[in-house]
C-alpha cells in the first residue's frame, strides 16, 4: 500500500482531506478530480452517489499534536502544499498497488513530511 | 490514454539530423572539456588557457565564479584565478553549463517555455549531483548530464516550431506527459533527438545514453549514471522547481528507488540541499 495514501471509510473522512486520485462513477466520468479538498458538501453528495470508501492523502489528521497550535493560515497554506502534490503527481496512479506505484508513492509521501516540516 | 498509433506530423530523426546540423557547434574548448569530464590527468593550466580565449564563456563563467553560491571573499578576476579558487572541476561544470545554456538563444523558442525549461534543467542537474555519488557516479558528470537530460527539447522547438505548438496543444488537451504527447505528433520523442544532438556535439558515450533513457524502464543493466539522470529528472518535478502549473511527475523507477538506498532522513537533507542549491545556480544560470 502507497505510505502517501489511506483508504478510509467514507465516515472516517472529515471534511479538509485531499482526495489522493480522481474519483469515478461506474461509467468512468470523473465525479472530482486528484487533489480535490473534501468538503461537507462534497462527502454527502458522495454517500448519496453511493461511495463508500475514498483514497485520501495521508496528511492533515495524521499529527494531532502538530495541529493543536497551528494557525487558520499555515493550516490553510499545508493545504496548499498538499492539494499542489496531488496535482504534481495526478500521473502516477498513487492507488495502484503494482509496483510501479511504489516508489512514487513512497516519493509523495516523503515530500509530504517535507512540507509538513517547513 | 488516447494514443493514436499514427503520428500526426511525423517528424524522421533524417529530418531532425538535417536541422541539427545548422545549429552552432559548441566551442571547441568545451568539446574537450566534455571529453575529459571523468579524468583528474589532464593539463588544468592549458585548459584554463583556451577557455580564457573564449570571452563571453569567460565573463558568464566569472560571474558564476563571483556568485553568493560559492561565497568567494574577494572578486575572481581570470579563469586561471578562478580556478586555483574554486577548483578545476567547478571550472569545468560551470563552462560546460554556461557554452550550453547559451548556445540556444530564447528567441528562437517561440512556443517553448524558456524558462521553465531551463529551470528544470538546472534543477535535474542539481538533483543529480546530489544523487550520485549512492551509485558511485562523478557529481560533476551527473551535474552536466541532468543539465542537458531534456536538450532534445530545444531542438524540437526551434528547428519544428509550428508541429512544437501543435505538441503543446496535444499535450494540454490529454494531460499527458511530454513523451506521449511527441510520439503522438512527431512519432518521436525529445529523447531520441537529445541524443542525436549529443552525438553530433560528440558527448562522451555515457552521457549520451543518459540523454537517450531518461524516460525509459530502468534494470539492472542500466548504466549508474541513467539512473541518477531519471531520478533527478523525476525529483525536479516533485520538487515541484520549475514552476509550471500543470506540471506532472513521471513515474519513478522502483529498481532506481531501491539502487538509491534513501532513508527518510536522507529525503529530508536532499529536499533541502536541492531546493538551496537551485535558486543560487538559477540565479547566475538562467538571467
Amino acid at each position: 500500500m502507497n505510505p502517501g495514501v489511506q483508504v478510509l471509510s467514507i465516515d472516517a473522512v472529515a471534511a479538509g482531506a485531499v482526495l489522493a486520485d480522481a474519483l469515478r462513477d461506474s461509467g468512468g466520468a470523473v465525479l472530482l478530480p486528484a487533489g480535490a479538498v473534501l468538503t461537507d458538501a462534497a462527502l454527502k453528495a458522495l454517500r448519496r452517489r453511493g461511495v463508500t470508501t475514498l483514497g485520501v492523502l495521508n496528511i492533515l489528521a495524521s499529527d494531532p499534536a502538530d495541529n493543536a497550535d497551528s494557525t487558520a493560515a499555515s493550516l490553510a497554506e499545508r493545504e496548499r502544499q498538499c492539494t499542489r502534490l496531488a496535482r504534481l503527481f495526478r500521473n502516477s496512479d498513487t492507488s495502484n498497488t503494482s509496483g510501479a506505484s511504489g516508489a512514487s508513492g513512497i516519493l509523495l509521501a516523503r515530500l509530504l513530511h517535507y512540507r509538513r516540516q517547513a | 490514454m488516447p494514443l493514436t498509433t499514427t503520428p500526426i506530423t511525423p517528424i524522421t530523426i533524417e529530418d531532425v539530423v538535417r536541422h541539427i546540423r545548422d545549429l552552432p557547434s559548441l566551442p571547441a574548448v568545451v568539446i574537450e572539456l566534455l571529453s575529459v569530464m571523468d579524468r583528474d590527468d589532464i593539463d588544468t593550466h592549458a585548459l584554463a588557457a583556451r577557455i580564457a580565449l573564449d570571452q563571453s564563456l569567460t565573463a558568464k563563467t566569472l560571474r558564476l565564479a563571483n556568485s553568493s553560491f560559492y561565497g568567494v571573499q574577494f572578486k575572481v578576476t581570470n579563469i586561471a584565478q578562478a580556478v586555483s579558487v574554486l577548483g578545476f572541476r567547478s571550472i569545468r561544470t560551470l563552462v560546460t553549463a554556461c557554452a550550453v545554456t547559451s548556445s540556444f538563444p530564447a528567441s528562437a523558442c517561440a512556443g517553448l517555455n524558456f524558462q521553465a525549461f531551463w529551470r528544470h534543467s538546472v534543477a535535474t542537474g542539481v538533483c543529480a549531483q546530489l544523487l550520485a555519488r549512492r551509485l558511485k557516479v562523478n557529481p560533476d558528470v551527473a551535474f552536466t548530464a541532468g543539465l542537458l537530460h531534456d536538450i532534445g527539447a530545444l531542438v524540437l522547438a526551434t528547428r519544428f516550431p509550428s508541429q512544437y505548438a501543435q505538441m503543446l496543444a496535444y499535450r494540454a488537451e490529454h494531460d499527458c506527459s511530454i513523451i506521449e504527447a511527441e510520439q503522438a505528433v512527431f512519432g518521436l520523442d525529445h529523447a531520441l533527438v537529445g541524443s542525436t544532438l549529443a552525438a553530433w556535439w560528440k558527448f562522451p558515450q555515457p552521457m549520451h545514453s543518459a540523454v537517450a533513457s531518461h524516460h525509459l524502464d530502468c534494470g539492472a543493466a542500466t548504466p549508474a549514471l541513467d539512473l541518477v539522470v531519471h531520478a533527478a529528472n523525476t525529483l525536479a518535478h516533485a520538487l515541484d522547481l520549475s514552476d509550471v502549473e500543470d506540471d506532472l511527475v513521471p513515474v519513478l523507477s522502483d529498481f532506481v528507488w531501491q539502487a538509491l538506498a534513501l532513508s527518510e532522513a536522507d529525503c529530508m537533507i536532499l529536499f533541502k540541499d536541492a531546493e538551496t542549491t537551485f535558486h543560487e545556480m538559477c540565479q547566475v544560470l538562467i538571467t
